[in-house]
């Protein structure tokens, strides 16, 4: 595993679409979660707190930066994120696909397996990426917000994994999408449409009980604005389920000879 | 061990077409072996199953003289018709990629790289690189850690004359320090300069396999003979024991005369002395790989 992971380190540590988009992804991340920051309290707490208790006192009472709403908030804005990874991983498959260094690596004597495990570990290390930004945002906000005694500093925490699993599943059918299409462009504008409408059109095909179900549909309830609706651990083991079929789809997919 | 390879019926097909048929070839060790044939003949099909990037639809094949396995890979150095490379990273990134995918240690490396001339240029990224720097590069990759074999598919397609040489001598220098090379190609001259062995594909079919020299042998010799008058000089030969044919050179300069293969200069040269016939142009002509390649693949 280490050897796949140094030879994923050696191919992308220099190349300039992920430094770019892995720069843009963290400025734009701490930029709005805290540029920001006034007018997501005012105008999503805020208003969240005059609509259903017509007060403005409880407004900094309710603050979702204070903790233990601080990993719920972040996590929620950093879903909006991984979109960018997204096309960092597309783009990566796509590369090697379209310059013909996957074909020189199984030359080379890279399984076809191995090739894909070298992926997996990308996919883990951007989801851990974003998670970790969402973690410093967190923190560096909860303490901003909060006072010491309502430090309750771990409650919520477990909005991170769920972080980690949203972000880890949708990388996953990117891989799928950049697998599949080999093309950038072609499996972005893809994936875009398998999300909106396509998630949308699942609903004429199954029942409303599954309706939360839909493969992008489970990884966005996640991280849902309010409550969850449904049983974490249904959404988590859903979303897992997800993930083996994305990458056994891909693992067959570049098994079949080189063409 | 004195073979590096041998195939067994190999085939290849997709749908109803055979890119490679019933292919037994036998590639004797430290050999520069050429398979050569026309676009589409199965050259690039028959190393991609040897390379197990393709697998074949029946026979099979032994490296080294066992069955494939995928660690045969690592004694097995490689370089397809256009080498791929991560073109953002320098020459010893792209080797530290291949030293890892094969598990093997970094060593060769620099001296693989002055082998093929482009140490001095190694922290360069690949993209600043010429074409013929690319395919030196890819040779580099393919040797630096050492392989009993290499295969070469068309490694001068694309080069210009100079990269051209500078393969072609490469090829020679690493056939020198005993390392054996599949070298597939369709330019007949470049192949004939460094081959030693040679198998010649027609539609996925082998049609001939044997050294250089046994397929440049022929069963007559031949001879442009020219004189002040080529006229008496045919009529004069025709009564001429050893005599197979008689052709005009496409110059209309000479005469293209095959004889026996027994004939001896001095024979010929006495015969039409004695026939007041004197000769002003006499070259024993030798057949090149192309006219043979030309030769079986019209048979």
């Amino acid at each position: 595993m280490i050897r796949l992971f140094y030879i994923e380190w050696i191919k992308w540590r220099k190349f300039s679409p992920v430094l770019i988009i892995i720069s843009l992804y963290t400025v734009l991340f701490f930029l709005i979660c805290f540029g920001l920051d006034e007018i997501i309290i005012d105008k999503v707490a805020g208003n969240f707190i005059k609509d259903n208790y017509n007060s403005t006192n409880l407004l900094m009472q309710f603050n979702p930066y204070k903790f233990p709403d601080a990993w719920h908030t972040f996590a929620y804005i950093g879903k909006f994120f991984k979109i960018l990874l997204a096309i960092i991983i597309i783009n990566i498959i796509s590369h090697e696909f379209q310059n013909g260094t996957f074909k020189q690596n199984v030359i080379n004597g890279l399984k076809r397996w191995e090739y894909l495990f070298g992926k997996l570990i990308l996919v883990f290390l951007f989801s851990s990426f974003s998670t970790l930004l969402v973690g410093i945002a967190a923190i560096t906000g909860g303490i901003i917000y909060s006072s010491v005694s309502e430090m309750a500093f771990f409650e919520n925490a477990h909005f991170l994994f769920l972080s980690f699993i949203n972000t880890f599943t949708y990388l996953s059918i990117a891989v799928l999408m950049g697998v599949l299409f080999r093309n950038t462009m072609t499996a972005f504008v893809i994936l875009m449409l398998l999300w909106f409408p396509g998630d949308l059109l699942w609903l004429l095909i199954i029942p409303d009980e599954f309706a939360v179900f839909r493969p992008f549909e489970v990884i966005d309830e996640l991280l849902p604005f309010s409550k969850h609706e449904i049983s974490v651990w249904k959404l988590i083991i859903v979303c897992f389920l997800y993930q083996l079929l994305y990458w056994l789809v891909s693992y067959f997919k570049i098994k079949r000879d080189i063409t | 061990m004195k073979n590096i390879l041998k195939t067994y019926g190999l085939s290849k097909t997709y749908g109803n077409h055979n890119a490679v048929k019933d292919l037994n070839i036998t590639i004797p060790k430290s050999s520069v072996f050429a398979i050569l044939g026309p676009n589409g003949s199965g050259k690039s099909t028959t190393l991609g199953m040897l390379l197990q990037s393709l697998k074949p639809s029946a026979g099979y094949f032994e490296w080294f003289d066992k069955k494939p396995e995928s660690n045969d890979l690592k004694e097995i150095g490689a370089m397809l018709e256009q080498p791929k490379f991560y073109m953002h990273l320098n020459a010893m990134d792209n080797l530290f990629i291949v030293a890892r995918i094969k598990k093997v240690p970094y060593d060769g490396i620099e001296e693989s790289l002055k082998k093929v001339g482009l140490f001095d240029r190694r922290f360069d990224t690949v993209k600043s690189y010429s074409m013929g720097m690319r395919q030196r590069l890819g040779i580099a990759a393919a040797i630096f850690h050492g392989p009993k074999a290499l295969i070469l598919d068309e490694p001068t397609n694309g080069l210009d004359p100079e990269g051209i040489n500078d393969v072609r001598n490469l090829i020679i220098d690493l056939s020198k320090d005993g390392l054996s090379i599949i070298l597939a190609s369709h330019l007949l001259n470049e192949v004939e300069m460094v081959s030693s062995h040679v198998c010649i594909l027609s539609k996925g079919i082998c049609v001939y396999q044997g050294s250089m020299s046994e397929l440049k042998k022929t069963n007559e010799k031949i001879f442009q003979l020219g004189s002040s008058n080529l006229e008496n000089l045919r009529i004069a030969l025709l009564e001429f024991n050893k005599l197979n044919k008689i052709e005009i050179h496409k110059s209309g300069n000479y005469l293209v005369v095959h004889f026996s293969k027994d004939v001896k200069l001095e024979d010929i040269s006495n015969f039409l002395s004695g026939k007041d016939v004197f000769l002003t142009h006499f070259i024993e002509q030798q057949f090149t790989l192309e006219e043979k390649f030309i030769e079986i693949l019209k048979k």
